[in-house]
């Protein structure tokens, strides 16, 4: 098991042993890796500020969908510590491989493409690809270094550096589909002058487990848990895009700049709507964003002309560029999707930006043309792309907007706080910002009473998990006390639920200790004042958790 | 007109006859008939949390039912 550290300025890679007693990998590496390593005064584009990709602590096994992939470092977004993980097919074969980070520091002026493979890892000039979209950089990728190749690569976006970059892996049709999206990570991996990792486990196979018949046993386990959790079928049937209605009914639905929680046109986004689509053009639901998932609740896009247009056309992606935008045109979201996966944007960001616009006249909702336009401006490099690139705070800033949808810098995503108050807490204190995926939660949405203990239960959960690689979907598997044999058997230790919960606390003292250093503390720690006073429809909820119990979330 | 409901985890305190094992009734329900008037016909209220599934596609609160259907309640979902 090793880590690998690129110095870009000197063309180095040292490969350095990493010890089975150091129980960390994914989000828990960058968040450790940050704190022996980072500087959490550097500038998030500084050569000195690492930008660190790290699969998961069960990559490359045979557990079920354990490949997540981690990437992170300090955010030119929110200016804090920042993980962000996608799918795809990368952290399987950097698992198999033995790698359990790579740590890049300094600045190449010639973009390079680091190739890993089971001979090691090297540094090759990028060439052609530099200021290619994604798509076809990936195709002239596979052509140079063969098909079996899972690639990891910025789009223009990320090499202009802006704030809203992603970093996007390929999925098992060799797309660059999946995206690790939020607070800037594709401009962190731009600041240092790389473009793309290509990773090639070719024959090598699973690895083994310490204690390989209790791993065995583990993962039956695991799979036969998510296997008979009846949600499977609804997120394989119907995809994440069944939150359309879901958050819909209960008015969480961000519509028209976060002013309304229920979109009246929602019937053009939903999950039937595509469902239907897809049947008549060639598209298909239910598609495995990486090998061994067995909840495959990702959909493929097809155009009128039975066309692919775009894949993991996600809920988030629907709800913030459809009905955020007054937007009800599938194929016009569909677009979006596709032209943000060429650029490596973050749909969601993206979203909020293009919405604020409004309240300077800069955008009229349902105006699907104009939005789709102000994304081309973001391909060409304009300076109004640039502004909506940097993210919703940037694009409110410059234009004098006062009502911002963000958290710690980070927009706020499609589950709506004022309706989802628990959620909201997370949006409101996760040392991420205003992150969905943080930490869930979901019960008695419209009572601010007891949502800090749901929120700090579920954030702890989450870290905990964002260590192993395992999709969030895996809670159909519930529970630490299912994933933690997991964990105990391949490594051979002794690791128990309790530990899976001390992980995940360490990883939040980490995060939030080095958010101090970077001058961001428990002030930032809440929801913009606005969402205290301005009720959403139609629940006429407003977020009315007290400041004083979201400062006790982090008791621990 | 009769229809089938399938409700699971914590809905399954809705479904009619609890004596019986199993997930899945039968329902008898007066046409025209949507989604809506089901959960109503259940006693379930319209704001508890859930997902519904009409045949293989989602469940919309207006969607009309007709002879046959089957109307599943699953418990939350999240994220996206």
């Amino acid at each position: 098991m090793s880590i690998l550290k690129i110095d870009m300025s000197k063309k180095e890679i040292v490969k350095e042993v990493f010890t089975k007693d150091n129980l960390v990998g994914g989000r828990a590496m960058i968040d450790y890796l940050l704190t022996e390593y980072g500087s959490p005064t550097a500038h998030p584009l500084s050569p000195e500020a690492p930008f660190i990709a790290a699969p998961g602590l069960l990559a490359g096994t045979s557990a079920p969908q354990s490949g997540r992939m981690s990437f992170g470092g300090k955010s030119p977004l929110t200016g804090g510590i920042k993980e962000a993980n996608s799918g795809g097919t990368a952290g399987d074969k950097l698992g198999r491989l033995g790698i359990r980070a790579i740590m890049v520091q300094g600045k190449s002026d010639q973009w390079q493409v680091l190739k890993i493979n089971a001979e090691g890892a090297v540094l090759e000039p990028a060439g052609d690809i530099v200021g290619m979209e994604n798509y076809p950089a990936c195709e002239k990728l596979r052509q140079r270094y063969g098909k079996k190749i899972s690639v990891i690569i910025i789009g223009p976006a990320g090499e202009m550096k802006l704030a809203n970059s992603t970093v996007a892996v390929t999925d098992p049709e060799d797309r660059p589909a999946r995206h690790a999206g939020r607070g800037g990570v594709g401009a962190m991996m731009g600041s240092k002058g790389l473009k793309a990792i290509v990773v090639d486990s070719g024959g090598v196979s699973l690895r083994k487990a310490a204690d390989p018949d209790a791993f065995k046993q583990a993962v039956k386990v695991a799979v036969e848990t998510i296997q008979n959790n009846p949600l499977r079928e609804v997120f394989h049937s119907l995809g994440t895009n069944v939150c359309i209605d879901v958050d819909g009914d209960r008015g969480s639905l961000p519509t028209r700049n976060h002013r309304h929680g229920a979109f009246e046109k929602r019937r053009g986004l939903s999950a039937n709507t595509m469902i239907e689509l897809n049947n008549a053009r060639g598209g298909s639901m239910g598609n495995a964003c990486m090998p061994g998932c067995i909840v495959q609740c990702s959909p493929i896009f097809h155009d009128a002309d039975g066309n692919h247009v775009t894949s993991a056309l996600e809920y988030e992606t629907v709800a913030m560029l459809g009905a955020n935008l007054g937007i009800d045109d599938l194929d016009s979201v569909a677009r979006m999707d596709r032209r943000c996966d060429e650029l490596g944007l973050d749909t969601i960001e993206v979203g909020c930006a293009i919405g604020v616009l409004n309240d300077v006249g800069l955008f009229e909702f349902g105006d699907a043309p104009r939005a789709e336009a102000y994304i081309e401006e973001i391909a060409q490099g304009t300076p109004m792309g640039r502004i909506i690139g940097s993210g919703v705070t940037q694009t409110a800033n410059v234009f004098g907007i006062d009502r911002i949808p963000a958290v710690k810098g980070q927009g706020i995503p499609a589950h709506s706080a004022r309706s989802l108050k628990g959620w909201g807490v997370t949006y409101a204190t996760s040392p991420q910002g205003a992150d969905h995926t943080a930490g869930v939660v979901e019960d008695d949405p419209l009572n601010p009473v007891g949502q800090v203990d749901r929120s700090r239960t579920s954030q702890i959960f989450t870290a905990a998990l964002d260590a192993t690689g395992l999709c969030m979907f895996t809670f159909l598997a519930g529970t630490p006390e299912i994933i933690a044999p997991m964990v105990a058997a391949l490594y051979g230790v002794g690791w128990t639920a309790a530990d899976f919960e001390e992980l995940g606390k360490e990883m939040l003292r980490q995060e939030r200790a080095f958010n101090i250093k970077a001058g961001i503390g428990p002030e930032a720690d809440g929801l913009p004042d606005w969402m205290r006073t301005d009720p959403l429809p139609p629940t006429g909820s407003v977020f009315d958790v007290p400041k004083k119990e979201i400062d006790e979330l982090f008791n621990f | 007109m009769q229809i089938e409901i399938k409700l699971l985890a914590h809905l399954k305190q809705y479904l009619p006859a609890p004596d019986s094992t199993g997930n899945v009734r039968p329902l008898e329900i007066a046409e025209p008939a949507t989604v809506k008037d089901v959960l109503e016909k259940l006693g379930i209220p319209l704001d508890v949390p859930k997902v519904i599934m009409l045949n293989d596609r989602q469940g919309i609160m207006d969607d009309e039912v007709v002879p046959g259907d089957r109307v599943t309640l699953f418990p939350p979902v999240g994220g996206g």
